[in-house]
């Protein structure tokens, strides 16, 4: 058998082993072990295991991912999101469907702090709901809401899948993080046209709520400074050279800033307590627990599969065939969505990228090769979070439907369809007009 | 997740060595966690001191090796995270195709999974020993601190042994549902 051919047959064996409840980065360590000791023997991966998994461990953007994930662990469990809340309700509230857009807002806003998305949804579903029910919004738009809402958890930087996606096509976090700015106002202002658009089917299902007095209302907005003020500073020293030339600090640096700004926020003005506290750093254990044993898993896969040259035939071979590079584009998207069905998103973007990646780099869509690889990642960490509100998975549709405790998830799920609708929008807009999604980048 | 919404018949509670397992694993996960914390205060203390001598011109300035610290400390707290991980079922996995079967056979595909996962720790764990044996003979160092980078694998190691004894005791409890037919311990929260 070539190399080619082990390269198409190992991945075969991964879906299948995938397919039999073996976990993905045990899937991968796994058939990737077993393709290096059939393209160059045991001895040389021995050697590979003695210092390989310390080191690609020790990868100093690696260390970006724990602690975000600490920074949006301290920030859930703290009183920062009923700030966001209730500052985005003052300013919306008082229109139709207009608490349900504050929830959205939220959530977008809630990003800048946590780079997960079912965290956004759980916390902001906490907060959001009840308040929701409580003024008369229908159960199918206040989960559907929340569930796409949570969403903006990975599009608003900082984003734990965009991250994994600049290690593995070695790009620039920053840049990648600029990138994504335009694509997730977009999401927002997607949303709000689809909670409106449901609205207008629905009248009475989302209610206006009072208008608060104008004092009021601005010391509400003005009460989620902490989480403005912690975005600003991790986000203009991260992106220093788009502002003044030079970046401040590297995104390990600034994911240590901001987790130190969450923890002071949290311990302060937000009201946590030493026992949650223990709580946000026994979630980041085991979250980043898992995400680093699918990146060792996705290490030794793609040390095999690069041995393979199977990536590149397969980008050589899509590259020459007679078809629009957009038509390629859109095949690579359904493929995400029908992943999707399946599997968590970094999962998806750690199976994929080896193999996508390449394939999109050979093809001309008339722009540089860093555009390229910042336009597909942004397109890429769309859509695989995608995958988190559509059926038949949908995770956040089960957190939120789960927090809810009333609402059927046929229910749910019909509340999720008009955000779905006007994510296929949006997704139509970034593939056309790459410019969205370049806009910021120097 | 899985478990939330689909009732099943509640899962047995763990064994004795169940039970100290998930203290042990739970103690060195929140070692990693203090580690963790540390390196948060080392980089934003680092952070803090550059802008301090460029904003006061005054002689304090970054840490120096933070980096290296950065490095080593996260690699090892990465270490100290896989054993609760693996304990607690977090570790993701497609679900959508066996959710439907009866316990007895999803514990049977687990069983297999765990087993293949105990052969790829063993033999990490006994390279990873050769590697750390060959950091103290060759006394590599750090760049900047020359920090011992030996002792940094050390730390790894031991945790990369309570993997491989968690990888061991979850074949068993795999093992030990498809005898009794009833999920044992923590339910998955990795499940897909």
């Amino acid at each position: 058998m070539s190399n080619f051919g082990a390269g198409l047959v190992s991945f075969v064996i991964l879906l299948l082993a995938l397919g039999l409840r073996v976990p993905i980065g045990v899937a991968m360590m796994a058939v990737g072990v077993g393709g290096f000791i059939w393209i160059q023997g045991l001895a040389p991966l021995l050697s590979f295991l003695k210092t390989t998994p310390f080191e690609t461990f020790a990868g100093y953007s690696f260390s970006v991912i724990p602690l975000f994930l600490l920074m949006g662990n301290v920030a859930s469990g703290s009183g920062l999101s009923a700030r966001l809340f209730r500052g985005a309700n003052a300013l919306l509230g008082h229109h139709k469907g207009g608490m349900a857009m504050a929830a959205v807002g939220a959530c977008a806003a809630f990003g800048t702090i946590c780079g997960s998305s079912l965290a956004t949804a759980a916390t902001m579903g906490q907060v959001a709901l009840p308040q929701m029910r409580k003024y008369g919004y229908s159960g199918a738009l206040s989960t559907g809401t929340l569930a796409a809402g949570g969403t903006l958890g990975i599009l608003v930087p900082p984003s734990i899948p965009l991250v994994v996606y600049a290690i593995l096509t070695e790009q620039n976090i920053a840049k990648l993080f600029l990138a994504a700015f335009i694509p997730a106002a977009l999401a927002v202002i997607g949303f709000f046209i689809a909670i409106r658009g449901y609205i207008y089917f629905h009248p009475g299902e989302g209610p206006a709520t009072e208008k608060l007095p104008l004092t009021e209302r601005a010391r509400l907005v003005a009460e989620t400074w902490p989480v403005i003020a912690i975005f600003l500073i991790v986000f203009v020293g991260m992106n220093g050279d788009f502002f003044f030339g030079r970046s401040l600090f590297t995104p390990t640096e600034g994911a240590a800033v901001g987790a130190l700004l969450a923890s002071i926020a949290a311990l302060t003005v937000g009201g946590m307590r030493w026992r949650q506290v223990l709580g946000s750093v026994r979630a980041t254990a085991e979250q980043s627990g898992m995400i680093f044993l699918i990146l060792l898993g996705a290490e030794l896969y793609n040390a095999f599969l690069a041995r393979t040259n199977m990536p590149q035939v397969v980008a050589q071979w899509v590259s020459g065939l007679p078809v629009s590079p957009y038509l390629v584009m859109a095949v690579i998207v359904l493929v995400y969505i029908l992943l999707g069905c399946l599997m968590d998103s970094l999962s998806m973007i750690l199976l994929t990228i080896p193999i996508f990646f390449p394939v999109v780099m050979g093809l001309e869509f008339g722009l540089s090769p860093e555009h390229t690889a910042i336009w597909f990642g942004i397109l890429a960490l769309i859509v695989v979070e995608l995958g988190l509100i559509h059926p038949p998975v949908g995770l956040n549709v089960y957190v939120i439907q789960n927090i809810a405790g009333d609402v059927s998830m046929l229910e749910t799920f019909k509340g999720v369809v008009p955000f779905l609708i006007a994510e296929f929008f949006r997704v139509s807009l970034i593939i056309a007009f790459p410019t969205l999604t370049l806009l910021l980048i120097r | 997740m899985e478990a939330a919404h689909i009732a099943r018949a509640a899962p047995a509670p763990h064994g004795p060595i169940g039970r100290l397992l998930e203290g042990v694993c739970g103690a060195v996960a929140m070692l990693g966690g203090l580690l963790l914390i540390a390196i948060m205060l080392v980089s934003s203390l680092s952070v803090m001191g550059r802008a301090g001598s460029l904003l006061f011109a005054a002689r304090i300035s970054g840490i120096p090796g933070d980096v290296e610290l950065v490095q080593l400390g996260c690699a090892v707290a990465v270490f100290a995270f896989l054993p609760i991980c693996q304990l607690k079922r977090a570790n993701v996995l497609v679900g959508a195709f066996t959710k439907s079967l009866p316990v007895r056979a999803r514990a049977g595909f687990d069983l297999v999974a765990n087993l293949l996962f105990f052969v790829l720790t063993f033999a990490l764990a006994f390279q990873l020993g050769i590697g750390t044996r060959e950091k103290f003979v060759n006394h590599d160092t750090t760049m900047v601190l020359r920090f011992p980078e030996g002792w940094a694998y050390a730390a790894a190691l031991a945790f990369a042994w309570l993997l491989v004894i968690t990888t061991a005791y979850t074949v068993a409890r795999s093992a030990l549902e498809i005898h009794s037919n009833r999920a044992i311990g923590p339910s998955p929260s990795g499940e897909h």
